[in-house]
């Protein structure tokens, strides 16, 4: 037993418990951020009372599910409805291996690290499965089965966009991918469409509103999370919202530039410079509080439009997109202007066209329906 | 840990790792229990192409193998098969069948296993990068490849055949 070997499986654990303190430190953050944030905007205060400006209420709340009694009802399958809690935060934990901070730091520089984020949050889908159905009652079994489908349908627009990102970087790794957005190109500004179509699929992804359906309370009771309370209710619970700052993060980096911004090289301990994590985490509590906004401002949709919108609309709208991309970057003689035309271009077409299509879908609808009855 | 070591000792874990769970397949009364032992067994192969620097492989398994071969399983389970079935007992008459069938696998396998030039210990050289995977399908394995997905395309018209309803 060499003593590389013992350092080696302590970085390891070491790693893990870090990665695992991000997880939950981002999800008690988010639930006060997103209560405050909700506060704020509909005009009420939101909680306040514990600690300074409440930033200690999900503290409070999380210590409150500790102490719950552990309770699995008579009919569930126990062993399962045990690992499902704990296998739902094993994307969440994992996903963190690529995500480079800042400058200098990632944990591995794995040279797939795009599909590798599209394998690992696999995991959050078999454990809900796994949870609704451990659970041994409908409900669940109902809501479980609507959140699957949800995700493996939304996945694949997520992925389409994923492969636009990797054409227009030239590679999978992501340290490559904030690279190729070095100078102030990210990718936002250069293909706005592209990112359209990953944002939407990654706020299905995250299972917010307007795509919360697998909780939709008006429907299924709690969703798959019918059953679960206490503790095991709090890792579902806290997965969801770490899953805002991870998939924020995973936006982040693909879209909006990673850590770079000004002042890059300012601070710099180990090798590690420190301002550009400060604009990381800028960024991505931008975008989490663009997703509590959107999850205020946008009604649930119903489970057939969500599906058809995923089938019908993103993955088309996918597929031609990585058509058009692939065509620019072989012929076009200047791809990124090219590319950057191309996308603006139909990133107004799409919004400007979405409202007057479903309209004349929805008034189609309405007069099949009227013959029909 | 160094890249492209081939530690045995991990080998020996991970490979019993992957038998139990296979057993586990066949072993559990619960359909959804042998289904969670699959997924157990598709880690412990992504973690055997690990084992050998196959990064890119060992991610391809999990993306397809956990993430949407047993999503599928577990999804066609819960909506099909009722819970709690009582399976029959371990061994059926399907043994008589299933007993030769499975030497002459693990023969072939065996023989494969001797015969073949595949370096299995030692070797760096099988990180092979995404531009080469990329070559190969693509140019010079282009035929095959669109067969592959002529063929799923076949079984994806057949799946809409049959999921549509009669009188649309």
């Amino acid at each position: 037993m060499s003593w590389d070997l013992v350092l080696a499986v302590v970085r390891l654990i070491v790693a893990v418990l870090i990665a695992y303190a991000i997880v939950f430190v981002a999800a008690l953050v988010n639930i006060v951020f997103e209560r405050r944030v909700l506060g704020f905007l509909q005009d009420r205060l939101g909680p306040n009372r514990t600690g300074w400006q409440g930033i200690l209420q999900s503290v409070a709340d999380a210590f409150k599910m500790m102490g719950k009694e552990d309770f699995a009802p008579t009919a569930a399958d126990k062993t399962m409805f045990t690992l499902a809690p704990i296998m739902v935060m094993i994307g969440a934990v994992a996903i963190q291996v690529v995500i480079p901070y800042t400058k200098g730091w990632t944990d591995q520089n794995l040279n797939v690290g795009l599909i590798y984020i599209v394998a690992i949050t696999s995991f959050t889908v078999l454990s809900i499965l796994l949870g609704g159905w451990a659970s041994h009652n409908k409900y669940s079994l109902v809501g479980a089965l609507r959140t699957a489908a949800q995700m493996v349908s939304y996945e694949l627009p997520m992925i389409l966009a994923l492969l636009v990102v990797a054409m227009a970087a030239g590679s999978l790794s992501l340290n490559a991918v904030v690279a190729a957005q070095g100078s102030y190109r990210w990718f936002v500004f250069t293909m706005p469409f592209t990112f359209l179509l990953f944002f939407i699929a990654s706020v299905a992804e995250l299972n917010r509103g307007p795509f919360d359906l697998p909780e939709s309370e008006s429907e299924l009771v709690a969703g798959y999370g019918t059953e679960y309370s206490g503790m095991r209710f709090g890792m579902f619970f806290l997965n969801e919202y770490a899953g805002m700052t991870i998939m924020s993060m995973v936006t982040v980096t693909l879209f909006l530039g990673g850590w770079q911004g000004p002042f890059a090289n300012a601070l710099v301990i180990h090798g590690v410079a420190l301002v550009p994590l400060v604009w990381f985490l800028v960024k991505v509590y931008a975008l989490v509080f663009v997703l509590v906004w959107i999850r205020l401002s946008v009604p649930r949709l119903q489970v057939d439009q969500l599906m058809g919108f995923a089938w019908k609309v993103l993955i088309p709208l996918g597929l031609v997109n990585i058509l058009a991309t692939a065509a620019v970057l072989l012929w076009a003689p200047h791809w990124k202007l090219a590319m950057a035309v191309y996308s603006w271009l139909a990133l107004i077409a799409f919004v400007g066209l979405f409202d007057t299509l479903l309209r004349w879908r929805l008034k189609r609808q309405r007069r099949r329906v009227a013959v029909l009855t | 840990m160094p890249h492209g070591d081939f530690h045995p000792v991990l080998f020996v874990i991970v490979a019993v790792w992957v038998l139990v769970c296979g057993v586990g397949v066949v072993a559990f009364r619960n359909i959804v229990h042998s289904a969670m032992a699959m997924v157990a067994c598709f880690l412990g192969v992504a973690a055997v192409f690990v084992l050998l620097d196959a990064g890119l492989l060992a991610i391809i398994q999990i993306l397809l193998y956990v993430g949407a071969i047993s999503v599928v399983v577990l999804f066609a389970i819960m909506l099909t098969e009722q819970q709690h079935a009582k399976l029959g007992f371990f061994f059926n008459r399907q043994a008589i069948f299933a007993l030769p069938l499975t030497v002459a696998a693990a023969v072939v396998i065996t023989v494969i296993l001797v015969t073949s030039k595949m370096p299995l210990n030692g070797s760096r050289s099988h990180n092979v990068s995404l531009v080469a995977i990329a070559g190969g399908l693509f140019n010079r394995y282009v035929f095959p490849f669109e067969l592959v997905s002529f063929v799923l395309l076949a079984a994806m018209i057949g799946a809409i055949v049959l999921a549509r309803k009669e009188d649309d």
